[in-house]
């Protein structure tokens, strides 16, 4: 009972930080800003198709100037740059998104167990995390993407395993800072089991170093989807991928600027809003 | 493998390259500006006359090979340095070279080419029956690699020198009333004998109008003047100094700033360039074939195979993809230069209802297969996706290959195996096209397709030299090909170049293979 009261009261104490935290965040106009980008190109991924939007088909205009007709102009297949930088949202997020999530998820439970094992557990794992660490990851990417193809879930899983040893040994390092701390000796002394204690202990108390990590690796992983999609090697025509399409239209940047700068202008505001949504719940949340 | 001659391509995977070394040749590019009236090193020796030509060119893959090569820029670094017997001009006109003249034999068997009595090679020793004897057992010999070796398989028996020691005769197996056009085609150029194919460019001996100086694997290349040319006095430029670009917009930015005097339109091109520079349009150079494997479903149904014709906006591709550098087709692969023209077929045009007339209800659903890059083939196939989609009864995916996958040289190469295909074909005679894409068991028919008419229709042409007889033939060709719609061919793409400020005249045969990369008349005001 005294056990359960105690958990109940820390949990209660947690909320409250947590509201100030958020009514900080809310405060600060970068976040807000960040955060209504993000959102946007979220709901651009998710809702392009309600509207009627067709990123293939061919309007009848080839390279059309931006303006009332056609509100970001067309490309040189004439189809709407509007719809495909909506539309290129998708492909964005999806392998940006859920390859960040794996990272997430592998990185975490992978420096939640070598910060509470250590020992060998630790020593192998930080080794391996090293030598993946230190491969240069777009060139690591390409040699990757080349062996076992550029379809999306291979995407995903690839930025998964790429991502994951630079979140384990962030996650590691602050599951080491909470090891000393006596909730998890009297977790230990109560006789908890070890999943127990690093699932139910430490990764609540880790959880906002995860979030962190799980943004900013957001940022790298729609930067790294785009460029991998610019060097031909992510999504294949007639895909409206941001990166694709840069690459595709790159040759009419004199004469249809349009067809590269909007896409451009997506990626950069996505990949920086993640970013600075990141900044601000380190900010706030150390 | 068909020819690739227009610039290779640059995505796909080559495209982690050449796309990462953007930023560079952007900087270098845009650095070089206002220094970019200088020729290039290399060049500097041969700066008198007509001054040295700045040619920008794709990085050749592959070896510089004469006989061998099939890459339309290690043809071009051949062909300034070598010649062929005969040359094309862009009307289809066929024009002396190495030869000066050509006969038919009165039984059609044999055909006497008589050399240029004052041909040289650049060493300055001259050009003799037995240097083109030489050159044509090489390609004909039985380890030929050279891809011109198909198109004299089967029509010549035997090369031998003429009884005046001045000419040569070609013996032939079967009547070949177009033989002398095989002579114009690439890696037929006229070696010394004795070179090895494999190392002409250490030493890279020719009778073309220029000298090869200096050549730079992934660099350039640097001519002089050959004054051995059979026709110097007609060459005035003094060299010609060839950079080569791995990417389209490091190779416009360079053309911008005068660092070199010509570019290869496109859409791209054009669209950047407009009517401000001097455009120069020559011959026709390629089409790409939509190839249905007519042994796989749904395409063993030649109703489907028409439905796709049929809803093809032709003039749409002719202007998206070739930028209105070319001539519309009737799936009949009959280049428009070509002295006999198929007559009597419906032109093909956009026709909703006749595809639904051909399909009824049915939507068809399939992938076709190419390789990316700026060849054509990737803005081709998006746009045929475009358009059989928007008839509502074609459902259409797109697997775009890297070259390299495309063309792989195994059993199952895309290329030849996949149900529909797209791949660019040079240009060529008709008869020559037939034994290559429609023949039965040619090993390039990539359509499978086998017609013992046609067949026959074919060696009836070949053979014939009374032009009534020819047109007929011809006639019943186009026919079988246009119903049976084994391939495609929605437009022909003719040559078209930008040429720089300081560029006078024009080119006379166009820059291809097939024209001698003929210079003669140009000159430059660097």
């Amino acid at each position: 009972m005294a056990v359960a009261i105690t958990t109940a009261a820390s949990a209660e104490a947690r909320a409250r930080p947590g509201r100030r935290r958020l009514r900080a965040l809310l405060r600060r106009p970068t976040f807000v800003v960040s955060a209504l980008i993000v959102l946007w190109w979220v709901g651009a991924a998710a809702t392009w198709r309600l509207f009627g939007l067709n990123p293939y088909v061919n309007t009848g205009h080839i390279n059309l100037a931006p303006g009332w007709h056609q509100l970001l102009g067309t490309d040189s297949l004439g189809r709407s740059v509007f719809a495909r930088t909506l539309a290129g949202a998708d492909t964005a997020l999806l392998v940006g998104a859920f390859g960040c999530l794996l990272a997430t998820v592998l990185g975490s439970a992978l420096g939640v167990i070598a910060g509470y094992f250590r020992g060998w557990v630790d020593t192998a794992f930080m080794r391996l995390f090293d030598v993946l660490v230190v491969l240069p990851p777009l060139i690591f990417l390409i040699v990757v993407v080349e062996a076992f193809g550029a379809s999306v879930p291979a995407l995903i899983v690839i930025i998964g395993v790429v991502f994951a040893p630079g979140i384990a040994r962030i996650i590691r390092a602050a599951v080491l800072a909470e090891m000393g701390k006596k909730y998890v000796t009297t977790a230990k002394v109560q006789g908890e089991s070890a999943a127990r204690i690093m699932a139910r202990e430490l990764v609540p108390n880790v959880l906002p170093t995860i979030v962190i990590q799980a943004t900013l690796s957001l940022a790298a992983a729609i930067l790294m989807t785009a460029t991998l999609s610019f060097l031909g090697l992510g999504a294949q025509p007639p895909s409206p991928d941001w990166g694709l399409v840069i690459n595709e239209n790159r040759v009419y940047l004199e004469s249809a600027w349009w067809s590269v700068v909007f896409p451009a202008v997506a990626v950069g505001s996505l990949v920086v809003a993640t970013q600075l949504v990141a900044d601000n719940l380190k900010e706030v949340w150390s | 493998m068909p020819l690739n001659i227009s610039s290779p391509p640059k995505a796909g995977r080559r495209a982690v390259v050449t796309t990462v070394a953007v930023a560079f040749a952007l900087v270098l590019a845009a650095c070089s500006s206002s220094g970019s009236k200088t020729p290039s090193s290399g060049s500097s020796s041969a700066a008198a006359a007509g001054g040295v030509y700045n040619l920008g060119l794709n990085t050749p893959t592959g070896s510089i090979d004469p006989l061998t090569t099939a890459d339309f820029n290690a043809m071009y670094v051949v062909g300034l340095a070598s010649a062929n017997l005969i040359i094309e001009s862009p009307s289809g006109k066929l024009e002396p070279q190495l030869a000066s003249s050509w006969t038919q034999a009165a039984d059609k068997l044999s055909w006497t080419i008589d050399l240029q009595p004052n041909a040289k090679f650049s060493n300055g020793k001259p050009v003799t029956a037995s240097d083109v004897i030489y050159t044509f057992n090489q390609i004909l010999g039985a380890s030929s690699q050279s891809p011109a070796k198909s198109s004299f398989t089967g029509i010549v028996k035997s090369v031998a020198a003429g009884s005046d020691g001045k000419s040569v005769v070609f013996t032939l197996d079967t009547p070949y009333s177009d033989f002398p056009y095989l002579l114009t085609g690439a890696n037929t150029w006229i070696l010394p004998s004795g070179t090895k194919d494999t190392n002409w460019i250490s030493d890279p001996v020719g009778a073309g109008q220029f000298i090869l100086e200096k050549y730079t694997p992934g660099q350039g290349v640097t001519y002089k003047k050959n004054p051995y040319y059979w026709d110097a006095s007609a060459v005035k430029v003094s060299g010609v100094s060839a950079k080569f670009f791995n990417d389209d917009q490091s190779e416009l930015l360079a053309f911008q700033s005068g660092q070199i005097d010509q570019i290869t339109s496109d859409p791209s091109i054009k669209a950047a360039l407009g009517t401000s520079y001097r455009q120069q349009r020559a011959g026709y150079v390629k089409f790409d074939g939509l190839v249905f494997n007519v042994t796989k479903a749904p395409f063993n149904n030649v109703k489907v195979r028409q439905a796709v014709a049929w809803a093809l906006n032709r003039p749409a591709i002719a202007q998206t993809v070739y930028s209105g550098n070319a001539t519309v087709g009737n799936d009949v692969p009959t280049f428009p230069d070509y002295a006999v023209q198929p007559q009597g077929l419906t032109a093909r045009s956009a026709n909703t209802a006749k595809v639904k007339q051909l399909l009824g209800n049915q939507v068809i659903s399939f992938t076709i297969t190419s390789y990316q890059g700026t060849q054509g083939e990737q803005t081709y196939a998006q746009l045929i996706q475009q358009q059989l989609d928007a008839t509502g009864s074609f459902k259409v995916k797109l697997n775009l290959l890297t070259e390299a996958a495309y063309y792989a040289t195994t059993s199952s190469t895309p290329w030849l195996n996949a149900p529909v295909t797209i791949t660019d074909w040079a240009n060529r005679l008709p008869t020559q096209l037939y034994s290559l894409l429609y023949a039965p068991g040619a090993t390039w028919n990539a359509s499978h397709y086998d017609n013992s008419q046609l067949d026959k229709l074919n060696k009836q042409y070949e053979a014939t030299t009374d032009q009534a007889e020819r047109q007929t033939l011809a006639n019943q060709i186009a026919q079988i090909q246009w119903t049976d719609v084994p391939v495609i061919v929605a437009a022909f793409e003719q040559s078209d170049v930008y040429l720089g400020q300081a560029v006078h005249g024009s080119f006379p045969n166009g820059q291809q293979f097939n024209g001698g990369f003929d210079f003669r008349g140009i000159t430059v005001s660097h």
